[in-house]
């Protein structure tokens, strides 16, 4: 029985290593092993979209620890540029005012969030060497590219891995400039093939808003006059992405999916907006600019576009 | 069959399979809802799918191979591989009702899946919808090509080891099939060593089960041809497998 179990066995052991290993010759051929970079495809699915909204608190966290070493504001409560009060003297009302007894959850809430402060607040006395700075630079570029690859429509992915690429772990190199201008191509490229989400083209927008600064700053590099037809061309493309971003939106409020937005979301979205169409309006006001510099003598005089401001 | 009756009523009675057969039918329908969808309500019908195979995969990883190294463990220990053996059971006949008892009712679990996948999430083209209701025919193929020898290996291993190392083993092979593959990969990109390449070559490449992208993208079925060569591959290590598994499995722990 022994011996049966064994050549039964051998058998199955020597079948098995003859079938994987002529489909293994077939699929290296064609490359058929390798694994693609999305397992279980959370990429750019509905859970990589989930994932790149709740990633923001975690490069929010590292990016205040790592790069401007102190505790982050979600956790601190204060905002940037916010300084100690002057101390002037008070009147035992405003005293009493300040001290506002809060219910005990509140209290207790408060103890809990004090203590997170002090585990993220700083006491080394010395700020961090500049290899530190440079690994910890590295290790938040690779955090944003896992965020901006897990939904690279969602805006806060995309201009947070954007603008850490080409102010600080390249600074202004040649390197993060092509990187940055790819990663805009790349994006615009995917937003077009969206039919359903009006908040992607805002993300595409903002992309052609960095390609263009992209092109200023080549301009004014090689002192040469970025030309008439590229301002047309850049207005042009961000009214049709924005005239997109207004479309999709109505198609979203006629259908009531936009009702299912929060408040807080339907705000955000609505400024983001705003402030991706007041910047692009600029587009008209240099053309028009460049338009009368055409037409006005001194043709030999070399100009440069100016930036956005 | 009087293994596979005590292996099945055992089972039965620890009612674990119950949870994930609950988590299996309520996930799929509770976690798209968590996701940014209210900008774009289609990617809830394939993320229903994605999470009832991701579902589906934790259930293999969590409670399939679990349950086999941790029953091989128990019946090797207590003598109960060695009474039926007694009996005139062979190994290969204890092997098999073990094995039927444990998937039988991994069997209902994947047609869970199956059913939620291809059916609450079905595109509306009639040509998608075609692909769809194939590429889940051949996801659960796949599937089963790469769960069921593992299932017969912490089975094997169970009466060997501890139920522990062999369930250990089992989910370390399974994770590294899935995902470790991929890190390999990146190592081998600016690595050329030999050893490095042998081990990428010779490990078992589970991650070509994976259809979830086919499903969420809507890729459309696999090509027969590609399936065909997919299915030579995952089959041909179950049966290297199983051959090993035959070899390990031990009616008497010592």
């Amino acid at each position: 029985m022994k011996s049966n179990h064994s050549y039964i066995a051998w058998g199955l052991i020597v079948l098995g290593f003859l079938s994987a290993f002529f489909s293994t010759t077939s699929l290296l051929d064609k490359n058929g092993l390798n694994a693609d970079n999305n397992p279980f495809a959370l990429k750019r699915s509905a859970y990589g979209r989930l994932l790149a909204r709740l990633s923001e608190t975690t490069v929010d966290r590292v990016w205040h620890l790592g790069v401007e070493e102190i505790v982050p504001h979600y956790m601190s409560g204060d905002t940037h540029g916010e300084s100690a009060p002057a101390s002037t003297p008070e009147t035992k009302d405003e005293v009493e005012k300040k001290v506002v007894r809060k219910p005990p959850i509140e209290e207790a809430k408060g103890w809990i969030q004090k203590r997170v402060i002090s585990q993220y607040t700083r006491t080394n006395p010395y700020g961090m060497s500049e290899k530190h700075r440079l690994n910890i630079n590295l290790d938040i570029a690779d955090m944003l590219k896992r965020s901006y690859d897990l939904d690279p429509t969602h805006y806060g992915a995309y201009n947070s891995y954007n603008l850490f690429i080409t102010h600080q772990t390249y600074g202004g190199s040649t390197k993060g400039r092509a990187i940055a201008r790819q990663l805009a191509e790349e994006t615009i490229e995917l937003v077009k093939e969206e039919d359903e989400d009006p908040e992607a083209y805002i993300t595409a927008a903002s992309a052609l808003m960095n390609l263009f600064i992209l092109k200023t700053e080549d301009a004014r590099n090689n002192q040469t006059a970025l030309d008439l037809s590229v301002l047309k061309e850049f207005r042009d493309e961000t009214a049709f992405l924005l005239g997109r971003f207004e479309e999709l939106q109505e198609r979203a409020e006629a259908a009531g999916n936009w009702d299912y937005l929060s408040f807080e979301r339907q705000v955000e979205i609505a400024q983001r907006h705003r402030f991706t169409k007041k910047t692009s309006s600029q587009f008209d006001a240099m053309i028009a600019r460049a338009e009368s510099r055409s037409m006005s003598p001194s043709p030999t005089e070399a100009e440069v576009a100016e930036t956005i401001d | 069959m009087e293994l596979f009756r005590l292996t099945f009523a055992s089972i039965i009675t620890r009612k674990t399979f119950a949870i994930f057969a609950m988590l299996l039918l309520t996930i799929p329908f509770v976690l798209p809802y968590m996701t940014p969808w209210e900008t774009k309500p289609s990617i809830l019908e394939p993320a229903r799918a994605q999470a009832s195979w991701w579902m589906l995969w934790v259930a293999a990883a969590c409670w399939l191979l679990f349950q086999g190294a941790n029953i091989g463990d128990r019946w090797a220990s207590h003598g109960i591989l060695e009474y039926f053996k007694t009996l005139g059971k062979g190994r290969i006949n204890q092997m098999f009702q073990i094995w039927l008892a444990c998937f039988s009712i991994f069997v209902g679990m994947i047609l869970i899946t199956f059913g939620i996948s291809t059916f609450t999430a079905m595109p509306n083209d009639p040509i998608e919808a075609q692909h769809w209701l194939v590429t889940n025919f051949q996801y659960v193929l796949l599937f089963l090509l790469v769960t069921a020898p593992l299932l017969l290996l912490s089975i094997a291993m169970g009466t060997r080891f501890r139920g522990a190392v062999a369930y250990a083993v089992t989910l370390g092979l399974l994770v590294h099939g899935l995902f470790g593959i991929r890190y390999l990969e990146v190592f081998l990109a600016d690595n050329k060593s030999p050893l490095l390449n042998f081990i990428y070559v010779v490990s078992p490449h589970y991650h070509l089960s994976d259809l979830t992208s086919r499903l969420v993208f809507k890729l459309g079925a696999l090509p027969w041809n590609e399936l065909g060569n997919i299915a030579l591959y995952l089959g041909g290590l179950g049966v290297l497998t199983i051959g090993f598994s035959i070899q390990l499995f031990k009616e008497i722990k010592s």
